[in-house]
C-alpha cells in the first residue's frame, strides 16, 4: 500500500479512491426537497443559488434578445416604444441585481470558499440560508413588478421620472432593497469566515487569490449596499408619501439622487469584477502549471480596487455635476485603473514561459484577459472628462460595460463554473464541446458588442427606441451577434447538462491544482474533509504529479534524485 | 511532518459546550466570528443612515435659515428627555450583558426588561412629538400645507417642508430601529427565562447589546443636529 | 485556534466604570444643550458634532467594549466613519453652483425617461457641439 517515497499528510495513496467510499457526498447525504430547502450546508446553498441565478440570467437574456430584435430596424420592429422602455429597464435590473452581483460570490463562492479553507462551513450557515431566501424574496418582488405595471425608468431609477411614472417602481425597488440585504449578508459571512476560520498554515498571504478577491468584494458589499438601500427607501417614501428629498417641486434635488445611487452602483461594478479576477488568477496559474506572478501585488490590488472604487462615483455624473466635482472625479477615476492594470500584467507574466494547457477553463480565462482589457481601456475614454461629454449616454457606454461585465464577469463565471464543475458535481464534461462553446461565445460576443463602440462614437444614443437610418447596418451586425451569442450560451448549458448525465466520474484533483478544495473527494462529503488538511502553498504546482493508476493528481514533495526544477520554490516577496 | 494542530476530525465528539456550532473548533472562535459578524452588520447600518446625514448636510448647507427655523420648532425638552432615556437604556443593556457574562439569570432578565421599558417609553414620547407636529401641520414637503405666502417662524411653509422631510425621514428610520430592537430584546427575555444563558452562552445578549448601543449612537448625533443647532 | 475544553472567559466591565461612563454621557448631553444656546455662528455644527463624537467614543469604547476587543473591531468602526465622511465630502464638493445655493433648480422634464437636464447643467457646462447632450 505505501510508496517508497516519504508520505506527506496530504498525499493520496494509489488506489485509495477506487473502493466505494462509505460516506455519501453532500448531494446524497440526505434526500427530499425539504432537506434542500432547509439545508444549512453551504454547498447545497451554493447549488441552489447557482440554479437560481442562471434562471435569472435566462430571463435577462431573453429580454436582451427582444431588445436587439427591436433594434433591427430604425422604426418599430416588434414592439412599441413603451414596451421597449420596459424591456431595457428590466433587462438591466434583472441582470444587475438578480444575476451578476450574486453570481460568483453566492453561487461559486459559497460552495468553494469553505472548502478552499479546509473548513466545514461558512461562519454563519443560517445567515447564509437567509441570504438565499432574501434573493428569492427579492426576485419575487421584481417579477411581481413585471407582472403588474412593469418598469420603465431604466435600471438606474433616476428621479424625477421614477417618482412620477405609473410603472411599478415601488414594487421593483422594494425587491431590490431586499436583494441588497442578501448581498450584505453574504459579505458579512465571508469576511467573518476569512478572519476566523483559516486553517493552520494559511496566513493571509498563503491564501488562494480567489479568497482575496472574495474578501475585497465582501468589503464593498458591506460598505456600499446599505447606501443603495437608503436611496431606494427614500425613493419609495418619495413616491408613496411625497417626502420630497429628490423632487424639485418640493424643494428637493434630483442630482442628489444620482449621488446617492452611484455611491453604491459604482462600487457595485467592482463587486461584479473582483471575484471574476480572482477566478482568473486561479485559472491562469493552474493551466500554465506555474506559480502566479506577483502574488502580493494581486492581493493588494484587490483591496486597492475595493477602496479606490468608492472615490469615483461622480464619473457617472459628468454631465449633471458641477465642473469642480467633475474634474476631481475624473482624476480619481484614473487611479482605479492602475490596480486593474497591475493584475493584467501579472497574469500575462504568469503565462510567459508557462506550460500552457488549453483546457476549457483556460480558454475562458484567456478570453477574459482579451475582453476585459478592451472593456477596461474603453473605460478610460469615459473617465476622461473631455471625451466623456461626447460619449455619455451613447452606445459607447453600453459596449464598455458589456465588455467588462459580460466579457469580463460572465466569461470568468463560466470559466470558474467549468473549473469547479468536477468538484461540485463529481462529473467531467466534454473538453471538445467545452472549448467549442468558448470559441462560439467569444466570437459572438465580439460581433454583438464591438459594433456598439462604433455606434457610440458616431452618435447613437443609448436606450433609444428609434434611430437614424445610418446606424442600421451596425445594429443589424450587433443583433446577429446577439443571436449567435444566445446559441453559444445554450451550448455551454448543453455541455454542462450533458456531463451530469453522461460525464465520466471526476477524480479529486483533475486539474492538478494545489489549493485545498482539490484534496477532498469530488463531490465533497457533507463535512468536506474527513481530516482537516494542513494548508500548504496554494501555488506550488510543481509539487503536483499525475498518478496514472488513479487518474488523479497527487502532491509529492520533491524526491532527492529529481532535478532542481522540481524543488518547491520560495514564495515571491 | 504532520503539524500538531488542527488534526481534529469532525467524527469524534466535541468536548466543547453545547452551544458551540459544529463547524467551529472552539468557543472563542465562535464568539470572535460572531462579534466580527455583528460589527460588520453595524457597519452596514452606519452606512445605511449615512445617506440621511448626507442629505441633511446638503440641504442645511443650502438653506441654513430654513433649518434653523425648523429646529426651533422642535421640542428640545422632549428630545433631550428621549436622549437621556436612550442613554440610560444603553447603561442597562450593558449591565444586562454583564449579567449574562456572569451567568446571573435574574439580574439579566431584570436589566433586559428595564431596557425594553425604556425603548417603549422612547417610542411613546416620539409618538407624542409626532402628534404635536401633525396637529401643528408641520409635516414633510409633500404633506405640509403651503398656501402661497404663508410663513411659519420667519420662513415660507413650502421651504420648511424640506426640513421636516429630513426630520421625519431620520427620526422615522431611527424609530423603526428602536422597534426592531424591542423585538429582539423581547426575544432575549424569552430565551433568558428559558435559561438559555445560564451556561456561559452570553454571546447573543452581547450581539443584541452592540445593536442597541448603535441605535443609541445614532441618536447621539441626531439630537443635536436636528434639535439644537 | 486551539480547541478549548474550558468555556471562553469574556472580559467583564466593572459596574463602576459603566456608571462613570453613564454619568459622563448625561453631563455631555447637558453641555450640548447649553452650548447650543450660545451664539457660535458657523461653529455650531462643529461643536455639536465634536461633543457628540466624544459621547460616541465613550459608548463605543466602554459600552461596546471596543477598548477591550481585538483592534480589528475598532478598525471596522473607523472605516465605516471614514467612508461616511468621504461620501459627505465628495457630495458636498458638487455644491458650488449658484442654482444649488439659491435653491432654484429649474428642471426641464424631457420626453425620454432617462434624460434629465437641470439648471446646473445648462449654467455650468458650456453648450456642447452636436446633438449628443440633448433634451429628449
Amino acid at each position: 500500500m505505501s510508496s517508497s517515497a516519504p508520505v506527506s499528510p496530504v498525499n493520496r495513496l494509489p488506489g485509495e479512491w477506487q473502493e466505494p467510499r462509505p460516506e455519501a457526498s453532500y448531494l446524497t447525504a440526505s434526500r427530499g426537497i425539504r432537506s434542500w430547502l432547509f439545508t444549512l450546508d453551504h454547498k447545497r446553498i451554493g447549488v441552489m443559488y447557482l440554479i437560481s441565478v442562471l434562471l435569472a440570467f435566462l430571463v435577462g437574456g431573453l429580454l436582451a434578445i427582444a431588445i436587439r430584435t427591436e433594434l433591427l430596424t430604425p422604426e418599430k420592429t416588434v414592439m412599441d416604444a413603451d414596451t421597449y422602455n420596459h424591456s431595457f429597464t428590466l433587462h438591466g435590473a434583472v441582470m444587475v441585481f438578480l444575476f451578476i452581483i450574486p453570481s460568483i460570490p453566492a453561487a461559486l463562492g459559497n460552495f468553494i470558499l469553505p472548502v478552499m479553507l479546509g473548513a466545514k462551513d461558512v461562519a454563519f450557515p443560517r445567515i447564509n440560508l437567509a441570504s438565499y431566501y432574501l434573493w428569492v424574496f427579492g426576485a419575487v418582488f421584481l417579477l411581481a413588478a413585471i407582472a403588474l405595471n412593469g418598469l420603465d425608468t431604466g435600471w438606474t431609477f433616476y428621479t424625477p421620472y421614477s417618482t412620477t411614472t405609473n410603472s411599478s417602481v415601488i414594487t421593483a425597488t422594494a425587491g431590490v432593497f431586499i436583494l441588497g440585504f442578501s448581498s450584505i449578508f453574504t459579505g458579512i459571512n465571508f469576511i467573518a469566515t476569512l478572519h476566523t476560520m483559516r486553517p493552520t498554515g494559511m496566513t493571509w498571504f498563503r491564501m488562494p487569490l480567489f479568497l482575496w478577491s472574495l474578501y475585497a468584494t465582501s468589503i464593498i458589499q458591506v460598505l456600499a449596499t446599505p447606501v443603495l438601500s437608503i436611496t431606494l427607501l427614500l425613493l419609495i417614501a418619495e413616491k408613496a408619501l411625497g417626502i420630497g428629498i429628490f423632487d424639485p417641486k418640493l424643494g428637493g434635488d434630483p442630482v442628489l439622487y444620482q449621488h446617492f445611487f452611484w455611491f453604491y452602483s459604482h462600487p457595485a461594478v467592482y463587486i461584479m469584477i473582483l471575484p471574476a479576477m480572482g477566478i482568473i488568477s486561479e485559472l491562469i496559474s493552474v493551466f500554465s502549471r506555474k506559480r502566479i506572478f506577483g502574488y502580493r501585488f494581486i492581493a493588494y490590488s484587490s483591496i486597492a480596487i475595493a477602496l479606490l472604487g468608492f472615490l469615483v462615483w461622480g464619473h457617472h455624473m459628468f454631465t449633471s455635476s458641477t465642473k469642480l466635482a467633475a474634474v476631481i472625479f475624473s482624476a480619481l477615476t484614473f487611479s482605479v485603473s492602475i490596480p486593474s492594470g497591475i493584475k493584467v500584467f501579472n497574469w500575462l507574466a504568469t503565462l510567459y514561459k508557462g506550460s500552457i494547457s488549453l483546457a476549457t477553463p483556460m480558454c475562458y480565462a484567456l478570453s477574459f484577459i482579451f475582453l476585459f482589457t478592451i472593456g477596461g481601456l474603453t473605460g478610460l475614454f469615459l473617465g476622461s472628462l473631455a471625451t466623456d461629454v461626447h460619449l455619455h449616454d451613447t452606445y459607447f457606454v453600453v459596449a464598455h460595460f458589456h465588455y467588462v461585465m459580460m466579457g469580463g464577469t460572465l466569461v470568468a463565471f463560466i470559466g470558474g463554473l467549468f473549473y469547479w464543475w468536477p468538484k461540485m458535481t463529481g462529473k467531467m464534461f466534454s473538453e471538445t464541446w467545452g472549448r467549442i462553446s468558448c470559441l462560439a461565445v467569444f466570437v459572438a460576443f465580439n460581433l454583438t458588442f464591438f459594433p456598439q463602440f462604433l455606434l457610440g462614437t458616431r452618435g447613437m444614443p443609448r436606450r433609444y427606441y428609434n434611430y437614424a437610418p445610418e446606424f442600421q447596418s451596425l445594429h443589424v451586425l450587433s443583433t446577429i451577434g446577439s443571436y449567435l451569442l444566445g446559441v453559444g450560451l445554450m451550448m455551454v448549458a448543453g455541455v454542462l447538462v450533458h456531463s451530469l448525465m453522461r460525464g465520466r466520474k471526476a477524480p479529486s484533483n483533475p486539474w492538478g491544482a494545489a489549493s485545498l478544495e482539490w484534496q477532498c473527494p469530488s463531490p465533497p462529503p457533507l463535512h468536506n474533509f474527513e481530516e482537516v488538511p494542513v494548508a500548504g502553498d496554494p501555488y506550488a504546482l510543481d509539487e503536483m504529479f499525475f498518478d496514472e493508476s488513479t487518474g488523479d493528481f497527487v502532491r509529492k514533495h520533491a524526491e532527492p534524485e529529481r532535478e532542481s526544477e522540481a524543488q518547491p520554490t520560495e514564495l515571491p516577496v | 511532518m504532520i503539524s500538531p494542530a488542527r488534526t481534529q476530525s469532525h467524527s469524534t465528539p466535541h468536548s466543547l459546550p453545547a452551544h458551540v456550532a459544529h463547524h467551529f473548533d472552539s468557543e472563542s472562535q465562535q464568539v470572535e466570528a460572531g462579534r466580527i459578524g455583528m460589527w460588520l452588520f453595524l457597519v452596514s447600518e452606519i452606512l445605511f443612515f449615512s445617506g440621511l446625514f448626507v442629505a441633511y448636510a446638503i440641504y442645511r448647507n443650502r438653506h441654513l435659515d430654513v433649518f434653523m427655523a425648523g429646529s426651533d420648532l422642535l421640542d428640545v425638552s422632549l428630545g433631550a428627555f428621549n436622549t437621556v432615556v436612550l442613554l440610560f437604556s444603553s447603561l442597562t443593556m450593558a449591565l444586562a450583558v454583564r449579567a449574562a457574562q456572569l451567568r446571573k439569570q435574574k439580574p439579566l432578565i431584570a436589566w433586559l426588561s428595564v431596557t425594553l421599558a425604556c425603548a417603549v417609553l422612547f417610542l411613546g414620547v416620539k409618538g407624542v412629538e409626532y402628534s404635536h407636529k401633525v396637529h401643528d401641520g408641520l409635516l414633510w414637503a409633500g404633506a405640509i400645507s403651503s398656501e402661497p405666502g404663508s410663513m411659519i417662524n420667519g420662513v415660507s411653509a413650502g421651504e420648511l417642508g424640506s426640513f421636516f422631510s429630513i426630520y421625519f425621514a431620520m427620526t422615522g428610520l431611527h424609530a423603526t430601529h428602536i422597534l426592531g430592537g424591542i423585538g429582539v430584546i423581547g426575544w432575549l427575555i424569552v430565551r433568558a427565562r428559558r435559561g438559555d444563558f445560564n451556561e456561559g452562552n452570553f454571546a447573543p445578549v452581547d450581539y443584541v447589546g452592540l445593536y442597541w448601543h448603535l441605535v443609541d449612537l445614532i441618536l447621539i448625533y441626531l439630537f443635536p443636529l436636528l434639535y439644537l443647532i | 485556534m486551539s480547541a478549548d475544553a474550558r468555556s471562553y472567559q469574556p472580559h467583564v466591565v466593572p459596574v463602576r466604570k459603566l456608571l462613570i461612563v453613564f454619568a459622563s454621557l448625561i453631563t455631555l448631553t447637558g453641555l450640548t444643550v447649553f452650548v447650543a444656546d450660545l451664539p457660535l455662528g458657523e461653529w455650531d455644527v462643529a461643536v455639536a458634532i465634536g461633543i457628540a463624537t466624544v459621547k460616541a467614543t465613550l459608548v463605543a469604547a466602554i459600552f461596546m467594549h471596543l477598548k477591550y476587543d481585538s483592534r480589528f473591531h475598532g478598525l471596522l468602526l473607523v472605516f465605516a466613519t471614514l467612508f461616511v465622511v468621504l461620501f459627505l465630502a465628495l457630495t458636498l464638493l458638487d455644491e458650488n453652483s449658484e442654482a444649488a445655493q439659491t435653491g432654484e433648480a429649474e428642471v426641464v422634464l424631457s420626453k425620454s425617461p432617462h434624460k434629465l437636464v437641470t439648471s446646473q447643467m445648462t449654467s455650468d457646462l458650456r453648450i456642447l457641439p452636436g446633438a449628443r447632450m440633448t433634451i429628449g
